[in-house]
């Protein structure tokens, strides 16, 4: 049914949650989980896997989320979760849908928060406008 | 993981493959399901602008499509799925939300009929509930 879940995170509170729920569906469906973060300066996407002190730089907000994705990785596969990252710059509704179709998931999970305010141009309502897969919209506020 | 599924279905092609979902979730996590398909007199949309997908969510006058829904229904049954039919009156999306309230709902599954394209400005099934839901919401990817 699901064999790839990817999730956004930009390492906030909401997202975290958004992050949880989405392990637990990918634990529940034993599919990989891809953690999938839009930034603002990095050349290309990268993928992140035991590499990450290579690709931290002193100074650059990229790093933070890189580091960030690093750490949720790494507490994702002490629970057995085939878990990897995908990084890419530019706005993140268009990012994320991009990733997404990138690593072939068939579930995008998004915490909801912007939801509420009904402007066009929150991040989880871009998704579920763009998303090439099923949306997964987690209520976190 | 989930104890109470609803889902919305106008009884067309696109919104039973969100119902099949739902229903393989139900049946995975052992949640109750409540299928929802509202119902409004067709008089009732008659110039009021909200465009022919919109109008396709209202089910009750559609015999066709209400026979879908019932063999649906039936199907799911068989499967050995705990499922509850509500056919309120009124705008789907609305509908679906107080269900979901109602029945203290976990998740909320939808067809992605109406998402994209230019449609998605003006108030799509699926695009209003995102806006009002009080708990998590599947989008099955449907067009």
């Amino acid at each position: 049914m699901l064999s790839t879940v990817a999730v956004g995170t930009d390492g906030s509170p909401t997202a975290a949650k958004a992050v949880e729920a989405a392990a637990e569906i990918a634990q529940r469906f034993d599919a990989k989980l891809v953690l999938l973060s839009a930034c603002r300066n990095s050349r290309q996407p990268v993928t992140l896997g035991g590499r990450s002190e290579e690709l931290q730089w002193v100074d650059n907000p990229d790093a933070r989320m890189r580091e960030m994705l690093s750490r949720t990785e790494e507490k994702l596969r002490e629970r057995d979760i085939d878990c990897t990252s995908l990084i890419d710059d530019g706005d993140p509704g268009e990012v994320l849908s991009r990733l997404a179709a990138e690593c072939n998931a068939d579930l995008l999970v998004i915490g909801n928060r912007g939801m509420q305010r009904r402007v066009l141009g929150s991040v989880p309502n871009a998704v579920t406008h763009k998303a090439p897969c099923s949306v997964y919209v987690v209520k976190t506020t | 993981m989930f104890k109470t599924i609803v889902v919305g279905t106008d009884g067309s092609d696109t919104a039973d493959r969100a119902v099949s979902r739902a229903a393989e979730l139900a049946a995975l996590t052992g949640a109750r399901l409540h299928v929802v398909s509202a119902y409004r007199p067709a008089a009732a949309r008659v110039g009021d602008g909200s465009g022919a997908e919109a109008a396709q969510w209202t089910v009750g006058s559609d015999f066709r499509a209400d026979a879908v829904l019932q063999r649906t229904l039936a199907r799911l049954r068989a499967e050995g799925i705990s499922v509850d039919e509500h056919a309120p009156k009124g705008d789907s999306a609305d509908a679906i939300v107080q269900v979901a309230a109602s029945e203290e709902a976990d998740l909320i599954v939808l067809g992605s009929k109406g998402m994209r394209g230019k449609r998605r400005l003006l108030g799509s099934v699926p695009n209003k509930v995102s806006h009002h839901a009080t708990c998590d919401l599947l989008i099955v990817h449907t067009d």
